[in-house]
């Protein structure tokens, strides 16, 4: 990982290095819970989820104080020695290259805008919100001809047939076919 | 044997018989497609329209489906990125970015070459140890499986790459969500906070789809680009699929390898195909001197993962057929088969019913030859798909994700596990975090923890002496030690090479 800012190098780094102490820190929360409910079920039961969460509550302190060590030493280093521009580019270009090439998920995630991320949230999150409420066929419907006409930006022709036949072929295949019961919502209205 | 098989194959080839086998890999390949509908949900659902048939056409329907669930699994886990079922989830990792790339044809080629090649092997083991497998099968007892289940964790090692640590923390993760349901001893519900659709446990299928197919829609969504994002030109050419099909027979010793793996594993009952992709896979990795392109879109992982998962069958069948212990869930439902054709397992089928048994290994060996000709024919149609505008398969995929996390229990919950574990699976490749060994922890938390209070409630401190565990650490140990090696020899190269890069900079 190269730092955008190289002249903030050390900054930088310690900024890359928040999501790791919040991640493991959360998890040593998790595996610190699991271990205090674990204490309260007779030793058959408890032993197993005791010993896992012993585990992973140190794995998770290691990774906690490897990560602040190495942000310190990141820091001293940026604070003795700027990194010459010219380098930092060239290798920045050629990592950039290779995440391209690799097409990495991660890549997309990290460099997704905020906006562009909470617009995707609000889709998805609408959706899973209506098939709660209103079952997978009448959400699945709804949210495909809005999807897609004001999300991919197609015809409201286009966006109707798509939802039709998604939804059509669905219906055929769970409620005759194979005979199976999907997400009904909580008003059960299909 | 050979009059057996002579005598298995006549009737297998019957017109009827073909012709049910045919019907049933259609019902099978299309379900296999669908997240979360994998073998043992379609088994069970179409066990009943067995009734009425003789037992060689009962089983052409019913293993003939089976079987092609699995290739129907790996097409939409190299093409959309979402498991068509659990056992297909290792095909994810390198096929779907080979897809990315615009490689869909040379993956899926691979795959369906070496998914053919694997099925074919497990049938063949199938019918040479039929009938000498149980003294070996009888041999294993829970303190054998235990110690397999921990050579499977020790791949993690593998499967981490460089975050060591926090493979292990994750690990950790998924040991402590197998641990949510009742524990198998004295039966407390563990971790489920009084809700009733926790004491089961949680289910796999929906922690896959949402691993890794949540994560794949969110791209869709942000990138609003195709699936594919490679040239465009060659994306489903034969050219393309011969070069995966070439693939996977260059790496012969590989698909040999993987199935034997799969095969193996398979035997043993209860840990099934989910457990023999990964170890599989891990085995790949660390064998493969292109190891860090694993998981970027290695041929490799796609080969290994492939082999497993139709050679797991022929596995899971020795159990089942010889003792009536089924190697994994969809073998469980198919012994209702046996009870609705009128058969028992055990001693009968590799005796007076062993024709009855050899058509078995030839209708899968014809199912699977069968779909993988169909498919690869349909490559060029499939592949298409990966080129329609990510925003337009959106709302299909969506669909999906809900329908595969909901079928399997009918349970709500099982919908918002996905939904959890979509969350899990983005942070995880936001910021780096290894998302197979918590997988990987998931699948085999439960197995070891009841082979564990199993070995020591029936053999007490005693069982870790026992020569196959013993053997079977060993193994673990060696992997350990050469894993760590890799690792740090990997470290001095890295630490080498910038330093020279250093040198010729300044």
């Amino acid at each position: 990982m190269i730092d955008t800012d190289t002249n903030l190098g050390g900054k930088t780094s310690l900024r890359k290095k928040i999501p790791d102490l919040v991640i493991s820190f959360g998890l040593l929360a998790l595996f610190t819970t699991g271990f205090v409910i674990a204490l309260a079920w007779p030793p058959e039961a408890g032993r197993f989820p005791l010993a896992i969460t012993i585990v992973g509550g140190l794995c998770s302190v290691l990774l906690l104080v490897k990560t602040i060590l190495d942000t310190r030493n990141v820091q001293r280093r940026s604070t003795s020695t700027t990194p010459g521009k010219e380098d930092t580019e060239t290798t920045e270009i050629a990592e950039d290259e290779e995440k391209m090439e690799d097409f990495d998920a991660g890549y997309l995630f990290t460099t997704a805008g905020k906006k562009t991320w909470a617009v995707v949230l609000i889709w998805v999150g609408a959706f899973f919100l209506l098939t709660y409420i209103a079952g997978i066929y009448l959400a699945g419907a709804i949210f495909a001809v809005i999807y897609l006409r004001f999300g991919a930006k197609k015809s409201w022709t286009f966006s109707i047939i798509y939802a039709a036949v998604l939804i059509g072929i669905l219906w055929g295949l769970f409620n005759y076919f194979l005979a199976l019961p999907l997400p009904r919502g909580i008003l059960g209205l299909v | 044997m050979i009059e057996a098989l002579t005598s298995g194959l006549t009737q297998v080839l019957e017109p009827m018989t073909f012709m049910t086998m045919l019907l049933g890999m259609v019902i099978g390949f299309m379900t296999g497609l669908l997240p979360g509908l994998g073998g043992p949900v379609t088994l069970a659902i179409m066990l009943p329209f067995a009734f009425g048939m003789d037992p060689v056409q009962g089983f052409a329907f019913l293993i003939g489906m089976w079987v092609v669930t699995s290739t129907g699994g790996d097409v939409t886990s190299v093409l959309f990125g979402i498991p068509g079922e659990p056992t297909s989830a290792a095909a994810v990792l390198d096929g779907y970015p080979l897809t990315r790339k615009g490689q869909s044809g040379r993956a899926l080629g691979a795959i369906l070459m070496s998914s053919a090649i694997g099925g074919v092997f497990g049938m063949v083991v199938l019918a040479l140890t039929i009938t000498l497998i149980r003294p070996v099968v009888l041999a294993l007892g829970p303190p054998e499986f235990f110690a397999l289940t921990i050579l499977g964790l020790t791949f993690v090692i593998t499967l981490a790459g460089k975050n060591l640590l926090k493979g292990f923390i994750m690990v950790a993760f998924g040991l402590l969500v197998a641990s949510v349901g009742m524990d198998p001893e004295i039966g407390v519900p563990r971790y489920a906070f009084g809700n009733m659709a926790f004491w089961d446990g949680i289910s796999i299928v929906p922690i896959v789809i949402g691993l890794f197919g949540g994560a794949e829609v969110l791209q869709l969504m942000l990138s609003k680009r195709s699936i594919s994002q490679g040239p465009q030109a060659d994306v489903s050419s034969r050219t393309q699929q011969m070069r995966g099909i070439l693939d996977a027979l260059r790496n012969w010793w590989l698909v040999l390898r993987s199935a034997a793996i799969g095969t193996i594993i398979g035997m043993l009952p209860g840990l099934g195909g989910s457990v023999s992709q990964w170890i599989a896979y891990g085995n790949a990795k660390q064998t493969s001197k292109n190891s860090a392109r694993f998981g970027k879109g290695a041929i490799e992982g796609v080969i290994a993962a492939g082999a497993t998962s139709n050679s797991k069958d022929g596995g899971q069948l020795v159990p089942t057929i010889a003792f009536g212990i089924p190697g994994g869930a969809a073998t469980a439902v198919l012994l209702g088969g046996f009870m609705i054709l009128g058969l028992a397992p055990g001693e009968e089928m590799l005796t007076i019913n062993l024709d009855v048994t050899m058509s078995m290994v030839w209708i899968a060996i014809f199912a699977n030859i069968i779909a993988v000709a169909i498919a690869l024919a349909g490559i060029k149609y499939l592949t298409k798909l990966t080129q329609v505008s990510g925003p337009v398969l959106v709302p299909a995929i969506l669909l999906l994700l809900v329908v595969g996390s909901f079928a399997v229990n009918n349970s709500v919950m099982d919908v918002f596990v996905m939904i959890a574990s979509a969350a899990i699976g983005v942070v995880c490749l936001r910021w780096d975090w290894p998302r197979v060994p918590f997988l990987l922890a998931i699948v085999l938390g439960g197995f070891v923890e009841s082979y564990l209070s199993l070995s020591m409630s029936i053999f007490g401190a005693d069982w870790i002496s026992r020569p196959g565990v013993i053997a079977m650490l060993v193994i673990t140990l060696l992997s350990v030690a050469f894993a760590i090696r890799s690792n740090i020899l990997g470290s001095k190269k890295q630490r080498a090479q910038k330093k020279t890069d250093q040198k010729v900079s300044s």
